[in-house]
């Protein structure tokens, strides 16, 4: 077998309405192509073979990162990983979007690679969904017949490989929390080595007063077919002086609560992602009190 | 001279490949050519009951689709690579055709091949072929292979065992009644092997009228390739010609072409050009496979950590075969017979199996077997010194061949022809700072952290001459001067990435007095006779062989010039392509004027000595073969020089996730006299590289069914220069007695020794816990268990 795809119909739309047009014509039979970093090699290997390939990379308006008000940034869906790496604004309001982004893949993927690809592609096993859970993001889908709407991160993803985008639709902005001082971050992940994606992804945020647990997200990758918030963990740690012990016994006792239940694969049975999950997340936890402290990490 | 070369190096090789200026076998397009890919099976085990390709064949742009039943008169089998039979060993050779006939036994077994006007239309027509299977039970266990009742794989040999041969080397028992102390070692090591960048490919285009078959592959053996190609066709050697551009890596797996002769074939049938290449996970499913294997042993000891002997048993998991879709199976006999590595011992007997299973074929691959054995004496020493509480050093001080006992004869034949086991330890061990590590591991350990120091060392047996086998270590140079000023080097050391072109510029300029730029390569042929690079076997061979053929063109060259100069032929040397004669300055000639009088200008006559004449040696070149000497009187003694090395590491262990890290990584080599410092220094990162690679994760997964789960870059985890920490390299140089150079062949040694110094430093991290570790690879859950087995 050679790496190469089936046949299929190319487009590649001067602009968004264009972009609809098409989309709401073909509807699945048609696959946007948002920097192909999936979709290409998926074409190659023949998992997939859509008839219709929509290239959105004439859309430069859907490239952007911008402050929308004090506490939100928007983040167009085209916009590379480099470049939001390399975006001072990110590094200054989102600190952990810069780090989640510098951890994933390599220089040649993150060339061409989109955070729009990489939200709908919704691998399990990505870093930036369970980012957009902990940042509180918004994505705003668009189509032809039904115009804009808004949805929460947090209802997005729906399975694996699957989100509740409609075939007509187009992910066209990112919107998440940008940061205030009083904010802590913790971003942990496991991975083996080489090419290989991340076993587990725990990310937290957190805000203190006084020492006590004002406000705390956390969210979680690859222990579960979407990325996951671990709620039941956060309202226990809300309310609570937080300390070393304190931290890991609630964790440890309020994961087994969550009944999370991971998939094994050749990589990781599920017993150890989920012991993975409580101890990355108490890492996280931790890593953001101390960037509260100013301890550095 | 150095810089010069260095000059040569960036501007010859290693520019036109950062540029993508060079040509690969992808690169050569041919006019009128078709393109060829090839049906994989589905199955690990089956009985093919039907093959429709009907529909296939009504896709516009398809030419021809071929089955192997209806190939079968047409060609003959795989020829075999090996057949130790002949040694009076139980050494058995499957009847396999390129094509499946009636059963396939790997999932990726070539079934079928389609040929059209474009690759994509024959990537459509693969879909629509039908193929018909009769599932048969899989085996992918090789003890369970080994089975009474176990699913056979070749129903006329009645088991599944392809090689068995029992080592005895010394007196087993007589030594085993003198040991204090007996261990019992076993050692697992998975599936693994080499991955090149470049997938395998090939153009093949047969031409009608002159009956030649001309074929472009990356290969690193044109000259055994050629014959293997033309017996499958049926065709003259002669009839032929294999050519290999630039090739984009190579570790052993670009020896034989077993898939690559299903695009000669079609070209022959077709008369025409044909191209395939394929994908990476075609690649991983069916390019040859390596490692996978399980040591069972018992080790015996003096109480003072001399190590006596050992003897037990051994497996080898070959997969579908390793005789003649690769060269893998003889593997088996380096395996154990390089156990004794750098130590006298007194006696080894292993039984050795090699096991057919569901499995890939069973290939080369950077190591081949003596890292098996290497590994194996390593794990033994380690795990013994912590038994008797000496240091890993310690233990090696006491059982190493002294420096004064060479040329040393090991009892499993090798003749080790130099070295200084000691002063390359000891020098590895000040370059780690290892007192200071062994400080900072206590002071860790207090703060819950927890590093672990590991050394390992290796012998690497290099430069064989195999009897019964295409390894038998023939090898020729031709050295030629022409007019132009130029000279043109013909040797098959083809560079596959262990820059062997810029070796042999640097022994011609030297050799020779010429400017590297003067000096043009010729390599990659199957027209030159030389059996290519394996076995480290580059500058034993090929470079002793280019080295003899230069000397013997500079007599000539100064018998000329002492004619035309009317200088005694001893005042004369060449520098720069221009020959001076000590006394005079005035008297000088360049080589380029002199090539012009001989050949033109005024011609032989005038310019060559009556001898040369009467002689008929009327050309400025020279031919020179080459052979290992110590592989002369003894068979066993298959190797020619023997480096060695020396590693040591700092890891720590994450206790929480079972995650290792390499901090710190020394390695101090012993290559004989080096060459060109920077290709040693880069095979050295390479092979650390890939040793690192395979003891923490590499694998090769296959499910009880016969699947390989592994057919991604994300699956197989290659390490990236992330997962490699930076690594510190000194040379000690012990010359070797018997080669051209004083060099020793040394591709192989570094990817022998990581893994056992991570294995060892990993154990020395989590020795409070006493965690003993018998198989690889250390993927952070298998840590993670063994913890959780102690804590």
């Amino acid at each position: 077998m050679c790496p190469l795809p089936k046949a299929f119909e190319y487009f590649a739309p001067e602009n968004i309405n264009e972009a609809l047009d098409l989309l709401n014509r073909f509807k699945d039979k048609a696959k946007i192509l948002a920097g192909g970093q999936s979709l290409i090699p998926l074409m190659k290997y023949r998992l997939l073979s859509p008839e219709y390939v929509i290239d959105l990379r004439k859309l430069k308006d859907l490239i952007f990162i911008k402050e929308k008000d004090q506490n939100r940034i928007s983040i167009g869906a085209l916009t590379t990983y480099i470049m939001i790496e390399f975006s001072p604004l990110i590094e200054q309001k989102c600190p952990l979007l810069k780090e989640v982004t510098n951890s994933l893949s390599d220089l040649q993927v993150k060339n061409r690679g989109t955070i729009g690809g990489s939200i709908c592609h919704a691998d399990p096993a990505a870093h930036y969904p369970p980012a957009m859970l902990a940042l509180n993001a918004q994505f705003k889908l668009m189509s032809k017949e039904n115009g804009e709407r808004i949805v929460n991160a947090e209802d997005f993803f729906i399975d694996a490989y699957t989100t509740l985008i409609k075939p007509d639709e187009i992910l066209t902005e990112i919107e998440i929390d940008a940061f205030q001082n009083d904010f802590g971050w913790g971003f942990e992940y496991l991975n083996y080595g080489g090419a290989g994606y991340p076993i587990v992804i725990a990310i937290t945020i957190l805000k203190m007063r006084n020492d006590v647990c004002e406000d705390v997200r956390i969210a979680l990758g690859g222990v579960s077919l979407t990325p996951i918030r671990a709620k039941i963990i956060e309202s226990s740690l809300k309310g609570e002086k937080l300390n070393s012990e304190i931290i890991d016994k609630i964790i440890f006792e309020k994961m087994e609560e969550m009944r999370i239940n991971p998939p094994s694969d050749i990589h990781a049975s599920s017993e150890y992602r989920k012991e993975m999950a409580k101890v990355l997340t108490r890492r996280a936890i931790k890593k953001a009190l101390k960037r509260l402290k100013g301890d550095g990490v | 001279m150095s810089n010069k070369i260095e000059d040569w190096r960036k501007r010859e090789r290693d520019y036109p490949i950062v540029t993508g200026k060079a040509l690969y076998t992808n690169d050569i397009n041919l006019p009128n050519m078709l393109y060829c890919t090839i049906l994989g099976s589905n199955y690990a085990h089956a009985r093919i009951k039907s093959i429709n390709v009907n529909k296939a064949l009504e896709i516009p742009g398809v030419i021809n689709i071929i089955t192997g039943a209806e190939l079968m008169d047409k060609i003959n089998p795989l020829p075999t690579n090996s057949d130790y039979s002949k040694l009076g060993w139980h050494w058995r050779i499957p009847k396999v055709y390129p094509l499946a006939i009636d059963k396939v036994r790997f999932v990726g077994e070539p079934i079928a091949a389609i040929v059209a006007t474009n690759s994509y239309i024959a990537e459509d027509a693969l879909e629509m072929i039908d193929v018909e299977y009769e599932p048969l039970p899989v085996v992918v266990n090789p003890e369970k292979a080994m089975e009474k009742d176990a699913p056979l794989l070749y129903e006329e040999w009645g088991d599944n065992i392809q090689a068995y041969i029992k080592f005895i080397h010394g007196d087993i028992e007589k030594s085993f009644s003198k040991a204090d102390k007996v261990l019992r070692v076993q050692l697992k090591e998975q599936r693994y092997s080499g991955f090149p960048i470049e997938p395998r490919c090939c153009v093949a285009d047969y031409d009608e009228r002159r009956n030649e078959l001309r074929v472009w592959l990356p290969n690193q053996t044109p000259y055994q390739s050629r014959r293997y190609i033309a017996s499958v066709l049926n065709m003259p050697e002669s009839h032929v010609k294999v050519i290999v551009p630039n090739v984009g890596g190579g570790f052993g797996n670009r020896i034989v072409p077993y898939k690559e002769v299903i695009p000669c074939i079609l070209s022959l049938i077709l008369k025409k050009p044909i191209k395939w290449f394929e994908s990476r996970r075609e690649n991983f499913l069916s390019q040859t496979h390596q490692r996978d294997l399980k040591w069972d042993v018992e080790a015996a000891f003096k109480n003072d950590g001399r190590i006596l002997s050992i003897r037990g048993r051994f497996i080898m998991d070959y997969g579908v075969e390793g005789t003649n879709r690769d060269a893998g199976s003889p593997a088996i006999v380096p395996a154990v017979r390089s156990i004794p590595s750098a130590y006298k011992l007194e006696a080894i007997q292993i039984d050795a199996y090699g096991v057919v299973t569901n499995k890939a074929p069973y290939g080369a691959y950077r190591g081949y077997g003596k890292d098996k054995g290497n590994r194996l004496i390593e794990r033994v020493l380690n795990i013994a010194a912590r038994e008797f509480n000496l240091s890993p050093e310690e233990i090696r001080f006491k059982n190493f061949i002294q420096p004064n006992e060479f040329p040393y004869r090991q009892i499993t034949g090798y003749l080790y022809d130099s070295g200084n086991y000691p002063k390359v330890l000891k020098r590895a061990l000040q370059l780690l700072n290892i007192e200071y590590w062994r400080e900072q591991q206590r002071l860790l350990r207090e703060r819950n952290r927890y590093i672990g120091i590991g050394l390992a060392f290796m012998v690497e047996p290099a430069g064989a001459s195999i009897p019964y086998s295409i390894f038998t270590g023939i090898e020729s140079a031709k050295v030629s001067l022409f007019t132009d000023g130029s000279i043109h080097v013909y040797s098959n050391t083809i560079d596959i990435g262990q820059h062997s072109k810029v070796a042999i510029v640097s022994v011609v300029a030297e050799n020779l007095g010429v400017k590297p730029e003067d000096i043009k390569v010729i390599m990659g042929d199957s027209d030159i006779v030389g059996l290519g690079p394996w076995s480290s076997r580059g500058v034993i061979y090929g470079i002793s062989a280019v080295v003899k053929a230069t000397k013997a063109l500079k007599l000539k060259i100064l018998k000329v010039a002492a004619k035309i100069l009317n200088e005694n032929f001893e005042n004369l040397y060449i520098k720069d392509g221009v020959i001076y004669s000590k006394s005079n300055s005035e008297k000088q000639i360049s080589i380029r004027d002199l090539a012009n009088r001989v050949y033109f200008f005024p011609g032989p006559q005038m310019t060559l000595t009556q001898d040369m004449l009467e002689k008929g040696e009327t050309t400025l070149e020279a031919i020179a073969s080459w052979f290992s000497p110590t592989t002369i009187k003894e068979l066993s003694s298959v190797y020619t020089t023997f480096c060695c090395g020396a590693d040591a590491a700092v890891i720590e262990v994450d206790l929480e996730t079972g995650k290792v890290k390499v901090l710190k990584y020394v390695a101090v080599h012993d290559v004989g006299k080096i060459i060109d410092l920077a290709s040693v220094e880069a095979q050295v990162q390479g092979g650390i590289a890939q040793g690192i690679g395979g003891v923490l994760f590499e694998e090769l997964i296959y499910n009880e069914d016969g699947q390989l789960l592994t057919t991604t870059f994300t699956d197989y985890l290659m390490p990236t220069a992330i997962d490699i920490p930076e690594i510190e390299i000194d040379h000690i140089e012990t010359p070797s007695p018997v080669t051209e150079t004083g060099a020793k062949g040394m591709g192989e040694g570094p990817i022998i020794i990581p893994p056992e110094v991570i294995i060892s430093a990993v154990e020395d991290a989590l020795a409070p816990f006493k965690v003993r570790i018998s198989e690889t690879p250390l993927k952070p859950e298998r840590i993670w268990r063994l913890l959780k087995c102690v804590t």
